[in-house]
C-alpha cells in the first residue's frame, strides 16, 4: 500500500492505517528505536507508542514523507524513554555516545528554554547543513538523526569507518563554529 | 535538559525531505518524488459559533464550515466554487483525471495518472499556500502562471512542483509530479473554471464514474461508509460483521496481499459472471474474492467475515445502481461542543440519574463515581441499551464532543441541550452539572433527560473489584481530613485487572463550602530503580520540573513538591523493586497541609 493510501486511511479514521503502518514501517521504526535504546523491549514499546502518536496527530497533520514522520516520532519518544531510564539501564545504545559527541558542538550545560532553543536551533542547523556537501550532510544526519554507528554508516555509503569518523569530526568542528557565531554560547 | 539533548531534538526537527535524502541508495533505479503537498495544519473556518454561558457550567457549540460553501471571491460568487470548479482544463499530454477528494475543509486535491503509472497531483486551497518540497538539491525559479508570480522547483533527483496564488479568485494552487517530462507550467496555465466536479469521486476515462457496486446485499447489512481515493471502497455492516467492497481502475487489490503464510489460508478458483476469479480463505474464516469486471474494466474485491454470506452472489450482482454519496470523512467533524465548568464553583456528587425510562429497560451497570463523572447503563431484553453519563466535576481542560450532521437545539427543563442521532448532551445551569444520554435504538431521549433528578443512591457494579483491591493493597484512609471535606468519589483496580502486578485505590475529597479538592491514591509498583528515592522521584515527576524535597513521611521514604499551586506529597512502602506508593495531590491545599494529612493516613481494620 502506498504512503498516500495509508495516510488516507488515517484521515478516514480507519484502523487499518495502524496495521498497514506496522506492516510497512514497523521494522524500520524498531531499528531506529533500538539504536537509541539498545533494549528490544523498550524499543518495541516505543514503536507501539509511535503508532498511537501517529493516530493522534494524523489528521490534522498530513505528513509529506510518512516514513520520516514516523521516524521523528519514534526518535522523540525513544529519547523521552531513554531519559526516563535509570542510569543503570542507560548503559548501552548509541545515544550516550551521540550526545557526548554533540556536547563538543554546544557544550555540556543545561538549557533553560528547550522548546524555543530547539526550534531556533533547527533553523540554524538547517542553514549550516546547506553549507556542507551532500555526502557530509548525509553522514551527519545518519549519525545524529538516525543514531547509527560509524560502521553502519560506512557500509551504507561504501566508505571506511575512519573516513566516516574523520568526516563527522570535521563537521562537528564546523558546527561548533557555526553555533558560536550564531550566539549559542558554549 | 542537557544542551546536547536539545541539539539532538533540534536535529529531529529538520525537514523530512532532507532526512529522506540520506536514505537514497547509491544506485537509484528511479528518482522518487518526495512530497505531494505540504500544507499547514488546517485551521477550521467557522461559519457559525454559538455560545451559551451559565454561571457554573457552559457549552460552546461550534459549527464547522461546509466544504462546499467555500466560494469564489468574484462577482459571480453564486455560481462558482473554486474547490469544485477550478482545475486544469488541459492536463499534460498523456494524463487523465482519475479522481479527487478534499484534504480538509478548504483544500481539494485532484489526481491525474498517465498510462505509464506517473502521477500529477493538483491541490487548490482557499486558505493555505500549497508548497512543494522536493528532494534536495533543487533548482528554484520564478515564473508566471496566468499573470501571477509562481515558484517552479525541479529536483535533480527527479520531481517538479509549481505553486502560485491567484489573488483575484482567492485561491492557492500547486501541481506536483515525479515525471520530469511533464510541462507543469503549461498545465498550471490551463487552470480555470470548468464543469463542476464532485468533491470526492473516482473517474473512468477522465470523467466522474457512476459507481458499480453490489446490488444484492445480504439481509441485515447496510452501507456504513463509501470512500474514494484511487479506488472506491464501500463498507457494509450488520452491526456485528463487516463486508468491504473495493473497485479500482488502476490497482489490483490482490497485489496488496503480499505473501501470507501458506498454512493459514487457502486459495480457490471461482467464477464471477463467467470470468475467472480467485478467493482466499484465511484460517479465521475471512474470505477475500478478487476478480476483474471486464464489462466496465475495473478490478474488484469483496472481503466477507460472515460465513453465511453468499459472496459469489454478491459479486455477481455488481452493476450500476442508485448514485452513492461518497463521504468526506477525512475532513473532520461537522460540529463540536465544548463543555466547561466554572472551576471556582465545582459541584459535589449527588445521586442523580434518569427517573423515567422507556418500557422494558432496567438498570444494568453503575460505574464507580470517579474522575468527576459517573456512568449508568440500562438494557432491555432485546439487548438495546441506554447510556447515561453524569459529569459532576469537569477538569480544567473541559470535555469535547463532536460529530457529523446537525444537532437539534432542544430545551431540557429550561436548559439548552443538543440532540443528535441517538445522543443528547445538556447541562444543568443551576447545579453546574453536565449530562449525556445515548441509545442504540430510537427512544425519545428528551423525555428521559427531563426526568433526570435525585434518587436513591445506586450501588456501583464495581464494588466486588474495589473490595478485592482494598484487600490486596489495604484499606488506607485519611484520619484527619480538613474540616468540611468529604470523600465524594472512589474507585479501585485489583491485581487481576492490572496484569497481576498493578493494583490501585483512588479517592477524591471535596469541600462544598470552600471548593477545595483533594486527591488521594495509592498503587502497587514494580521498578528497576536503585533506591527508594529514585522511586519517589519517578512518582513526583520529571526532576527538571518537579523538584522534590525528600523527607520521612508516615515513617516511609517520601518527598514533597510544589509547582505553582500544584502540591504533591509522595511516600513509598516497600523496596526499590516493588511496593506500594502513596500520593496526595491538591491544587487547593498547600504542601504543608498535605504533609499533615499524610501523617494521618492509616490502615483500617
Amino acid at each position: 500500500m502506498s504512503d498516500d493510501e495509508i495516510i488516507e486511511l488515517y484521515f478516514a479514521r480507519d484502523e487499518r492505517a495502524l496495521a498497514q503502518t506496522e506492516r510497512k514501517y514497523g521494522p524500520y521504526c524498531f531499528s531506529l528505536a533500538n539504536n537509541i535504546l539498545a533494549s528490544p523491549e523498550d524499543a518495541e514499546e516505543t514503536v507501539s507508542d509511535t503508532y498511537l502518536k501517529a493516530w493522534q496527530t494524523i489528521p490534522p497533520k498530513r505528513p509529506g514523507v510518512l516514513r520520516m514522520y514516523l521516524a521523528k516520532i519514534t526518535r522523540n519518544l525513544a529519547l523521552s524513554r531513554w531519559r526516563g531510564m535509570t542510569a543503570r539501564k542507560r548503559g548501552g545504545g548509541e545515544l550516550p555516545l551521540v550526545l557526548e559527541e554533540l556536547e563538543e558542538c554546544i557544550g555540556s550545560g543545561d538549557s533553560v528554554s528547550e522548546d524555543l532553543d530547539a526550534k531556533e536551533l533547527t533553523r540554524t542547523i538547517a542553514a549550516f547543513l546547506d553549507t556542507l556537501s551532500q555526502r557530509e550532510q548525509n553522514l551527519f544526519l545518519r549519525r545524529y538523526f538516525f543514531t547509527e554507528d560509524a560502521g553502519a554508516i560506512a557500509g551504507r555509503y561504501g566508505l571506511s569507518r575512519d573516513a566516516v569518523n574523520q568526516s563527522l569530526s570535521r563537521t562537528r568542528k564546523k558546527l561548533k563554529a557555526h553555533l558560536t557565531q550564531e550566539g549559542y554560547a558554549l | 535538559m542537557k544542551k546536547s539533548e536539545v541539539l539532538f531534538l533540534a536535529i529531529g526537527g529538520l525537514e523530512g525531505a532532507r532526512l529522506e535524502a540520506t536514505e537514497m541508495p547509491a544506485k537509484r533505479a528511479r528518482p522518487r518524488f518526495l512530497l505531494v503537498a505540504a500544507i499547514a495544519a488546517a485551521a477550521l473556518l467557522l461559519v457559525g459559533c454559538a455560545a451559551v454561558a451559565y454561571a457554573r457550567i457552559h457549552m460552546t457549540y461550534t459549527r464547522h464550515e461546509d466544504v462546499t460553501a467555500t466560494i469564489s471571491r468574484t462577482d459571480d460568487a453564486e455560481s462558482k466554487n473554486v474547490l469544485t470548479d477550478c482545475y486544469s482544463q488541459t492536463p499534460c499530454p498523456g494524463y487523465v483525471l482519475s479522481g479527487g477528494a478534499p484534504i480538509d475543509r478548504t483544500t481539494q486535491n485532484l489526481r491525474y495518472w498517465s498510462d505509464a503509472g506517473t502521477l500529477i497531483s493538483y491541490s487548490i486551497s482557499t486558505s493555505h499556500a500549497i508548497e512543494g518540497v522536493l528532494a534536495p538539491p533543487c533548482e528554484t525559479s520564478t515564473v508566471t502562471v496566468s499573470g501571477w508570480e509562481a515558484t517552479l522547483q525541479i529536483s535533480e533527483q527527479g520531481g517538479a512542483a509549481i505553486s502560485w496564488h491567484n489573488e483575484t479568485e482567492g485561491y492557492y494552487a500547486g501541481l506536483f509530479t515525479d515525471d520530469t517530462s511533464a510541462d507543469l507550467q503549461a498545465m498550471a496555465e490551463s487552470v480555470g473554471f470548468g464543469d463542476r466536479l464532485p468533491l470526492s469521486f473516482l473517474c473512468k476515462n477522465g470523467a466522474p464514474w457512476d459507481i458499480w457496486y453490489p446490488q444484492q446485499v445480504p439481509e441485515g447489512y447496510s452501507i456504513n461508509r463509501v470512500s474514494a481515493v484511487d479506488a472506491v471502497t464501500i463498507d457494509y455492516t450488520d452491526g456485528n460483521s463487516s463486508i468491504t467492497y473495493v473497485a479500482s481502475f488502476r490497482n489490483d487489490p490482490s497485489a496488496d496481499l503480499g505473501e501470507p503464510p501458506h498454512d493459514s489460508c487457502t486459495w480457490t478458483e471461482e467464477a464471477v459472471n463467467g470470468q475467472a476469479a480467485r478467493m482466499m480463505t484465511t484460517g479465521a474464516g475471512l474470505r477475500l474474492l478478487f476478480w476483474t469486471d471486464t464489462r466496465e474494466g475495473f478490478y474488484a474485491m469483496l472481503s466477507v467475515e460472515d460465513p453465511n454470506v453468499d459472496i459469489l452472489a454478491m459479486a455477481e450482482s455488481v452493476a450500476p445502481g442508485v448514485p452513492l454519496e461518497i463521504q468526506n470523512n477525512s475532513i473532520g467533524p461537522d460540529w463540536s461542543i465544548e463543555m466547561q465548568q466554572d472551576q471556582t464553583a465545582y459541584s459535589g456528587w449527588e445521586s442523580i440519574y434518569p427517573q423515567a425510562l422507556p418500557e422494558g429497560y432496567t438498570l444494568a451497570y453503575v460505574s464507580d463515581r470517579a474522575y468527576g463523572q459517573q456512568f449508568i447503563r440500562y438494557d432491555n431484553a432485546a439487548g438495546d441499551t441506554i447510556s447515561f453519563t453524569f459529569y459532576f466535576r469537569i477538569s480544567e481542560y473541559g470535555l469535547d464532543f463532536s460529530g457529523m450532521g446537525t444537532p437539534q437545539e432542544v430545551d431540557i427543563n429550561g436548559n439548552t441541550g443538543y440532540l443528535m442521532d441517538h445522543a443528547l448532551l445538556w447541562t444543568d445551569a443551576a447545579k453546574g452539572y453536565g449530562y449525556s444520554l445515548s441509545a442504540t435504538q430510537n427512544v425519545d431521549l428528551t423525555v428521559i433527560a427531563k426526568s433526570v433528578a435525585a434518587g436513591p443512591e445506586l450501588t456501583s457494579s464495581e464494588t466486588a473489584k474495589n473490595e478485592q483491591a482494598l484487600t490486596e493493597l489495604g484499606d488506607y484512609n485519611i484520619a484527619t481530613l480538613p474540616a468540611g471535606m468529604e470523600e465524594d468519589s472512589f474507585t479501585g483496580c485489583p491485581l487481576e485487572d492490572g496484569g497481576g502486578w498493578y493494583a490501585y485505590i483512588r479517592r477524591w475529597y471535596y469541600n462544598r463550602q470552600t471548593n477545595e479538592a483533594l486527591y488521594f491514591t495509592y498503587e502497587s509498583y514494580v521498578s528497576d530503580s536503585a533506591s527508594l528515592e529514585e522511586v519517589v522521584q519517578m512518582q513526583i515527576g520529571d526532576a527538571r520540573f518537579y523538584s522534590a524535597d525528600f523527607m520521612t513521611i508516615n515513617g516511609c521514604t517520601g518527598a514533597a513538591s510544589q509547582l505553582d499551586n500544584h502540591a504533591k506529597v509522595v511516600w513509598v512502602q516497600g523496596t526499590p523493586a516493588k511496593g506500594v506508593c502513596f500520593q496526595l495531590i491538591s491544587d487547593d491545599l498547600s504542601v504543608e497541609a498535605l504533609l499533615k494529612i499524610a501523617e494521618s493516613v492509616q490502615i483500617q481494620g
